[in-house]
């Protein structure tokens, strides 16, 4: 099955360059760490191209 | 002892491992922390026209981030109101050279319009490390170079 595409403003979780998860919802990017218990885990954003920084 | 560190410029993820030119941004590998909660690792943006950290409101849930006073904040082209907080913030990846400093004052959005991850502005990064964007082709980077040599390490 194909991964759904991942849209902007998404948490996203990385080890390495690879995609684990993605999700709007911080709580389910919370249950999936705490799940993993990995440290090489680490959290970025799926930016846009027009973000606009505070 | 290693005093200097170069990052390349790295694409948002979904570009990631895919050919073809994105745009780059640098990104700092950066652990949060608050009393009580594991050290949680994000990819921060740099962003030297910041005045302060800036936590995201997703971020914050993600840490159980506690929230103080709320207040107004000015950006580029509006106010929008924030609360206060204070996060513990380490410099670097966890299996690399890391730099703790400590808890720092940061700034929560109540919106959450700009879609960004937490921002890295001026203080305190910028009191502790000198900073040099590089951003020419062929390998756009950044360098940090340690200033504050009572800085935490591990």
């Amino acid at each position: 099955m194909e991964e759904p595409e991942i849209k902007e403003g998404e948490w996203v979780i990385l080890k390495g360059d690879e995609i684990i998860a993605h999700d709007f919802d911080p709580k389910k990017i919370r249950e999936i760490l705490d799940e993993r218990n990995d440290p090489e885990l680490v959290i970025s954003r799926e930016l846009s191209s027009s973000s606009c920084f505070y | 002892m290693r005093t200097e560190f170069r990052f390349p410029y790295r694409p948002k993820p979904s570009d990631r491992g895919k050919p073809g030119k994105h745009t780059l941004y640098p990104l700092v590998p950066i652990q949060l922390y608050t009393s009580g909660s594991r050290c949680t690792s994000f990819e921060a943006l740099l962003d030297s026209g910041a005045d302060n950290v800036l936590i995201p409101k997703g971020s914050a849930e993600l840490i159980n981030l506690q929230m103080g006073k709320k207040i107004g904040m000015e950006s580029a082209s509006e106010t929008t109101e924030c609360y206060e907080a204070s996060v513990g913030l380490i410099i670097g990846q966890v299996t690399g050279d890391r730099f703790d400093l400590g808890r720092v004052d940061a700034r929560v959005p109540m919106s959450d319009t700009g879609k960004v991850p937490p921002l890295l502005g001026r203080h305190p990064f910028f009191q502790h490390f000198e900073i040099t964007f590089q951003q020419y082709e062929p390998r756009p980077s950044y360098t940090i170079r340690l200033k504050d040599p009572t800085l935490k390490r591990f």
